[in-house]
Parts: structure tokens; C-alpha cells; sequence
């Protein structure tokens, strides 16, 4: 392989790698401090992207577009939370799986009213619609973009839980609930603020991902085995192994394409696998 | 047997290598001279070994009697049967009723294991150990959370127990526990402090050392 | 009336409204009553994996669809006509599947075991979608299924002779079910659903008992799988997706989990409501979705739990 081909492949591994971890980190705190596999957090993700482009089409600014794409997830997360999740808390561990499972058929239909579905392809802003020269190589200015924001985004998660207050209370939850709950933490309202922050990092790259992945019926669908995979290959409890999970299955991904299109979807899955029988926790995992 | 020793001592922990729910981090473990270190722990139970929990682990949505029936069946060599109702295995609810009887819980049997009291479901716990017609039994802690008249029931009936059945005991009741005991082993953070006759641990001095501090519930 | 009186009751009219009333309905109702049945024999597989043995599965889609497909191919592509061939081959290789799948995902505990079987699902559906395109055609599926010919002289071309043949199936795939969860072995399997921790205590290997379980659930999805084939005469990728498992999941919650009635009370409700509210809407899957976030929220017990008025007892019924 020619060497500007590979390192566009590279960059273009490491972008999906971020786009991953976008839609995996909010439903990596999710599963490690509650214990739920949100199959709707896939929707999350492709609602913001559409409200996003609505936003978008509407007024003509990107940044107010992300921003309206993160909001929608946040909601929808938090109206999951309070109207839904907590009723179920502490029941036998499927219902909460199979009422999300409900949901994302709901936000599916939800989408496909609003939005149809023919497929959308958001355009990027004009100020980063460009490609930059590397020497020769030329990379599109939006991708480079996307690597920024994920490491953005990366950074003040890693900050707000390893630095804050709010941070610790939530690695308290995760860690031991119960003992938390004795310290007086309000746990009912830690779950609803890390759903809430996970769907909204989802809505965000919904949106931002959008130029990349586009939106279409069927999307939320596609990337909450995405997500799941993220999950349970990286394992929980570690953010920096949830970002080197999310750039290994991005990279595999990528190059997959490259070298067995035939069956490249599939290369993400067979890594899955391949970890959860050998490393059950996950290769990051704290808890066993 | 019985095995005393102050929190943490590792008695549970103990238990949890013998019958197989923990790998230990070195030497072995014998059960009638076999060297069961590696086995399973459901295999360990065809070897004669039985257990009880120090918090009560049984069926919440079966009946006193279906929780006992069930005890049996892992042993019965039928229980890959999948055509004759279970109803229909008359022996096994013979020896279901003999063991409830035996506790005088034959009366509730069609009752709900949440509609016990926690003494009767301590009585179930102990049930569900002897339905394995084992020849070593470990028992958890047998009278934890009882009052002081339910635990001398409890242990009078433990006293009246098979005479071929080794009964290994963890206990923090040491009213209990000294007049159970034939033998008394005192842990102390993972080690075997004293170990004998429960009139020579009594005068022991580095164990009541270890014991000062602690509440004892004597 | 005592209880077993009422019993009797039921049989009666169930065995009426089956064998009488419904051939003689008009045809779209005897089209319904066949899907019905089909499903709910699907459902009745997930019940025993989900609701007797306590295993929550998001890949019984894997054995229905492998099951239609192998039909699929085999007949169309002219590879083997006969029924009873085609069906033995197909029921194998649901059972090979099923073991390689089970001894695999069933080492890992309850939550990973979903994902890891979510994971499979998605696997094999891709190898449908893609990677076995020129036998599969993709998401166009296969079309053009003709009946099956039982040897006899009676013809199942006619689909009043299918739904016969559709209830005998049915009857006798619940009639099994039924012998299972009242032996010693479904016993256990219950057992392994509400402790799996003390079963092992008490000697049980529950490896070996879940993975039977796997196996005889795969078996009778494969068996609707076969069915659906057969009546539908067309399939398509979506027969192997996830959701088609998380559907199963839910009619089996609709009905009422870990009850006998269940699988086919909630076929029959999801598939009649499908049925209605199609004719209004296309967004079934919003509706669907609704209904049931509705019965988990509300009707946990499903129909089943909603009849019983005794406390609610997960343990077999005798029906």
C-alpha cells in the first residue's frame, strides 16, 4: 500500500475511531454506573444528528446546529431517565433492556415521520470545507475536525471525572452505589446526569458525524451494535481505554475495508467476540 | 468442627476454597483423600461435600416443598429426564417430607419461602445442605440473625444430626459454638491461631487477646 | 366450578375455536391464524430460553432465520426437494449453529451472554446480507417458495390444509414444551433461572443444562423458521435481524413470561394488532414500541399474569 494512501486510512481510522467513541462513551458510563444496556442510545445518536440538520436548514449555522443536536439527546435522555428507567431500577435485568428496545423502535418510527427516510448528508460548514495539504497528502479539513472534538471531548470527560466534584460523585456511584448512597449522594440524581451527558456527547456526534456516516432510516440501528461493541470490547470503568478501544475498533474497521470488502463489517464483530472470550471484562475493564 | 475467629479472618473465605468458589493461591484441597483442588464446584458435591450460607440463598419463587424437592435433584441420576412429569417421582417427595417432618416444617410446605419467618428460613437452609445427603457438611454461620432462643432450637437440632455426617461449623455465637464443638479452630487474618479442645481454646490466652475489642455474643 | 372444571372448559373451546371455527372463517382470518401459530412457536422457544431457564438472548433470530433461509435456498436453488430431507438439514444445522453459538456465549455471564449473542446475531446477518449474496440475493431475499410436499395425497398448496398441518406442528412443538417444563429437567432449569448460585452449590452443572436448553430452543425456532418459510414463500434478511429477536422477546413479555400460554397469547395479540394497525399506518414500529413499553411499565405479568389472579408464581402452571 502506497504510503499517502495509508496514512490517509490512518486519519480516516482515527476520525471513525472518534466518531466511536462519541457514541460509545455515553453508553460506556451508562452500562458501568447502572448496569443497563441502553439499546436506544443508538437513537440518541441519530436524532441529534437529524435535529441537528433541521437546526441547520433552518438557520444556516453550524455551531447553533450542534449545540441543538446535543440538547435533543440530552433530552431524550433525560426524559428515558425520569419517565421510564426509574420505574424499572432494581427489576429482574431485562425489563430495563427490553424497554429501551421499545424506545428505539419508537424514536425510530419518530425519525421517520419527522424526518423520512431518505437519506441526508449533512454538508460541513464552509469554513471547514476544505482539504489541508500535508505535504503532499490531502486531508479533508472536516475530519481533521472531528479527531479535534473527540480529543476535545475526551478531555474535559477525563477532566469532569477525574478533577471535579461532580466527577468524583459519579466514579463514587459507579464504583460502589451502595456504599455512595450511605455517604448521602443522591443517586437518582447521578443516574439521570450521566444519562443525560452520555446522550448529549450521542447527539453531538450524531450531528457532527453526520457529514461522514449520514442520517438515514436504519442508522440508530447500525450504531448501537457500534456502541454495544465499544462497550464490551473496551470493557468499563476506564475513559482512556474506552478512547484507545474506540481507535482500535475504528482502525480495524477502516483498514478492514480495505483488505476483505467482502466481509469488512464484519471485522469489528469477530474483534468482539474474539475479546469476550478471551478477555471477558473487556481489554480496559476494571470490573470483572 | 467448629471454625471461630474475629471479621475478616478469612472463615468464609475458607469455605468458599473448600467447596470450589475461590481458587486458592497455593497448597490443595483433600476431601476424603481425593485432591479436589481443581474440580468443579458443582463436581465437589458428588464427592460427599455440602454447604450452607451465612445469608439465606434459597428459591424466592418456590414453595418450602419445591425448594426442598429441588435439593434432591441434581444428585438423582434422572435429572435429564425430560419426559415424565416430576410429579411423578414418588420417592424424592418421600424424602423431601421425611427431612421437612424432621423440622417440623411439613405443615407449611405449600407455603411461599417469603412467608417464613427468618428462623423457619434458616431451618430451609439447613434443609437444602442435608438434601444432598452429604458426608461433610459446612455450615455458614447457621444462627446468624436469630434471637437467642431460635439459635439453641437451631442448634440442638444441628446436634441431633446423623452421626455420619462431618459437620464443619462457622459460627460468631459462642454460646453456640463452644457447646456444638468437639473441636474448635480460631482464625486470626488468614491463619490458624489455636486448635483443639474447646476447654483448652477457652483458657487460651492469645485468644482472648485477639477477642478483646470484640463484642462476643456469649 | 373448581378450577379443574374450568380447565376443561377451556380446552373445549380452544379445541373448537381451532379445529372448527377458524377453517371455517373466511380466508384472511385462517392466513392470520397460520401466522399466529408460526410465531407463536418462535415465541414458545424464547419463552423456555428467556422465561424458564433465565437466559436473555437478542440472537434467536439466528435459528428462525437460518432455518427459512437453508428452506429458501435448498428448494429454490433446486439443491434438494424433498420435505422431510430438506427439514432434517435444516433442523441440524440449527442445532450445529446452536452449539457452536451456546458453548461460546453461554461461558460468559448474563449481560455479556445478550451482547455476545446480539453479536452473533449480527454476524450471521451480514453473512446473509453480503457475504452470501449470490446464494442469498441480499436484501432482495429469496422468493418463490413452493409448499411443501408431504407425500401424501393431500396437498399443501391449499392454505386450509396448511393451517392443519400448521396445528399439528404447533401442538406438537407445545406438547413437547409442555413435557419439558414439567420434568425434572425444566424443574432445574427454573432452578438455574431464580439461583444459579445455589444450584451449583447443590451439585447442579448448570453449564451443561443451559446449553441444553440453547440447543432445544434453537431446535423449535428453527422449527417455526422452517414453517414461516414454507407459508410465507419468501424471506429476507430481516428474518435474521436483532430486532425480529427483540420482538420475540417482547410478544413472549406480552403474553406473559415463564407462563405456558404466553408464547401464543402474545403471537396472538402482537400479530393481530400488527394486522389492524397496518391497515392505518405504516409506523407499526412506533405503536408496537408504545404498546409494550406500556406492558412493562404497567402489565408486567402480561396477559398471563393479568388472568391469574393468584400472587404471581413464575414457576410452570399446569395448563
Amino acid at each position: 500500500m502506497e504510503l499517502s494512501v495509508a496514512i490517509t486510512q490512518l486519519l480516516n481510522g482515527i476520525a471513525l475511531g472518534m466518531l466511536l467513541f462519541l457514541l460509545g462513551a455515553g453508553l460506556s458510563l451508562m452500562f458501568g454506573l447502572m448496569g443497563i444496556v441502553n439499546l436506544a442510545h443508538g437513537s440518541y445518536f441519530m436524532v441529534g444528528g437529524y435535529t441537528g440538520l433541521s437546526v441547520l436548514e433552518g438557520t444556516g449555522n453550524f455551531i447553533l446546529a450542534i449545540f441543538a443536536g446535543a440538547a435533543s439527546g440530552a433530552l431524550l435522555g433525560f426524559l428515558t431517565e425520569r419517565f421510564l428507567m426509574r420505574r424499572v431500577y432494581g427489576l429482574r435485568h431485562h425489563e430495563p433492556i427490553l424497554l429501551t428496545f421499545a424506545l428505539s423502535l419508537i424514536l425510530s418510527d419518530f425519525s421517520l415521520y419527522v424526518w423520512t427516510g431518505i437519506p441526508r448528508w449533512v454538508q460541513p460548514p464552509s469554513f471547514l470545507s476544505s482539504s489541508i495539504d500535508m505535504g503532499g497528502i490531502f486531508y479533508p479539513a472536516y475530519r481533521f475536525a472531528i479527531i479535534l472534538a473527540g480529543v476535545l471531548v475526551f478531555a474535559l470527560l477525563y477532566w469532569f471525572q477525574e478533577k471535579t466534584r461532580w466527577g468524583a460523585i459519579v466514579r463514587a456511584g459507579v464504583e460502589d452505589k451502595e456504599m455512595a448512597t450511605g455517604l448521602g449522594i443522591n443517586i437518582p440524581m447521578v443516574f439521570t446526569l450521566v444519562f443525560c451527558l452520555g446522550a448529549f456527547i450521542a447527539g453531538f456526534g450524531g450531528f457532527v458525524g453526520s457529514p461522514i456516516l449520514g442520517l438515514h432510516t436504519g442508522l440508530d440501528f447500525e450504531v448501537i451494535m457500534l456502541a454495544l461493541a465499544v462497550v464490551v470490547v473496551g470493557g468499563i470503568g476506564s475513559l482512556p481505554g474506552c478512547l484507545a478501544t474506540c481507535l482500535l475498533l475504528g482502525l480495524a474497521d477502516t483498514f478492514g475495508k480495505v483488505f476483505w470488502q467482502k466481509y469488512a463489517s464484519l471485522t469489528i464483530y469477530v474483534i468482539v467476540v474474539i475479546v469476550l472470550l478471551v478477555k471477558p471484562a473487556g481489554l480496559f475493564g476494571k470490573k470483572s | 468442627m467448629v471454625i471461630i475467629g474475629p471479621n475478616g479472618a478469612g472463615k468464609t473465605t475458607l469455605f468458599n476454597i473448600i467447596t470450589g468458589e475461590l481458587s486458592p493461591s497455593g497448597g490443595k484441597v483433600f476431601l476424603f483423600s481425593k485432591d479436589v483442588t481443581k474440580m468443579q464446584c458443582y463436581r465437589r458435591t458428588h464427592y460427599g461435600l455440602g454447604r450452607t450460607f451465612q445469608i439465606v440463598d434459597l428459591f424466592p419463587n418456590f414453595t418450602v416443598m419445591e425448594n426442598t424437592c429441588l435439593a434432591f435433584l441434581p444428585h438423582e441420576t434422572s435429572c435429564f429426564r425430560m419426559i415424565r412429569p416430576f410429579s411423578a417421582y414418588k420417592k424424592l417427595h418421600e424424602k423431601a417430607r421425611a427431612l421437612l417432618e424432621g423440622f417440623g416444617l411439613w405443615e407449611k410446605r405449600e407455603f411461599p419461602i417469603n412467608a417464613l419467618s427468618h428462623g423457619e428460613m434458616r431451618h430451609v437452609e439447613l434443609i437444602l445442605g442435608l438434601a444432598m445427603e452429604p458426608k461433610v457438611l459446612l455450615l455458614d454461620e447457621p444462627t446468624a440473625g436469630l434471637t437467642s432462643s431460635e439459635s439453641q432450637k437451631l442448634a440442638s437440632l444441628i446436634e441431633s444430626l446423623h452421626r455420619d455426617i462431618s459437620l464443619v461449623m462457622i459460627e460468631h455465637d459462642m454460646k453456640v459454638a463452644f457447646s456444638l464443638a468437639e473441636r474448635l479452630i480460631v482464625l486470626h487474618q488468614g491463619e490458624v491461631l489455636a486448635d483443639g479442645e474447646p476447654e483448652k481454646i477457652r483458657a487460651n490466652s492469645k485468644v482472648k487477646e485477639v477477642y478483646l475489642g470484640e463484642r462476643i455474643r456469649v | 366450578m373448581t378450577s379443574d372444571k374450568w380447565k376443561w372448559v377451556f380446552y373445549a373451546v380452544l379445541g373448537i375455536v381451532l379445529v372448527i371455527l377458524i377453517p371455517l372463517s373466511p380466508r384472511y382470518v385462517q392466513t392470520l391464524a397460520i401466522s399466529i401459530i408460526i410465531y407463536s412457536i418462535y415465541v414458545c422457544s424464547t419463552n423456555l430460553l428467556t422465561g424458564y431457564t433465565g437466559l436473555v438472548s437478542l440472537g434467536q433470530a439466528i435459528f428462525w432465520g437460518s432455518a427459512a433461509y437453508l428452506v429458501a435456498i435448498l428448494t429454490t436453488h433446486g439443491v434438494v426437494k424433498n420435505f422431510y430431507l430438506v427439514f432434517l438439514i435444516a433442523i441440524l444445522s440449527v442445532m450445529i449453529i446452536g452449539a457452536a453459538f451456546g458453548v461460546l456465549a453461554l461461558r460468559a455471564k448474563r449481560l455479556y451472554f445478550m451482547i455476545l449473542t446480539f453479536a452473533f446475531g449480527h454476524v450471521v446477518w451480514s453473512i446473509a446480507m453480503y457475504a452470501l449474496q449470490p446464494v442469498t440475493y441480499g436484501f432482495n431475499g429469496i422468493r418463490d417458495i413452493l409448499r411443501p410436499d408431504l407425500g401424501l395425497s393431500w396437498s399443501l398448496e391449499n392454505n386450509s390444509n396448511f393451517y392443519y398441518f400448521t396445528l399439528a406442528v404447533g401442538a406438537l412443538c407445545f406438547f413437547i414444551v409442555s413435557l419439558i417444563i414439567h420434568s425434572p429437567f425444566g424443574r432445574i432449569l427454573v432452578g438455574i433461572r431464580d439461583n444459579e448460585h445455589r444450584m451449583i452449590a447443590l451439585g447442579c452443572n448448570t453449564f451443561l443444562y443451559k446449553f441444553l436448553s440453547y440447543i432445544v430452543s434453537a431446535i423449535i425456532a428453527g422449527v417455526g423458521g422452517i414453517l414461516f418459510a414454507y407459508f410465507n414463500g419468501y424471506v429476507n434478511p430481516s428474518e435474521l435481524h436483532w430486532v425480529w429477536s427483540g420482538e420475540a422477546l417482547m410478544m413472549m413479555f406480552i403474553g406473559g413470561i415463564g407462563t405456558f400460554w404466553g408464547p401464543a397469547l402474545g403471537a396472538l395479540v402482537f400479530t393481530g394488532l400488527r394486522y389492524w394497525v397496518s391497515a392505518y399506518t405504516m409506523y407499526w414500529f412506533g405503536v408496537e414500541g408504545t404498546i409494550f413499553v406500556l406492558v412493562v411499565l404497567f402489565f408486567r405479568g402480561g396477559i398471563s399474569g393479568f388472568i391469574t389472579d393468584l400472587p404471581r408464581r413464575k414457576i410452570p402452571s399446569k395448563p
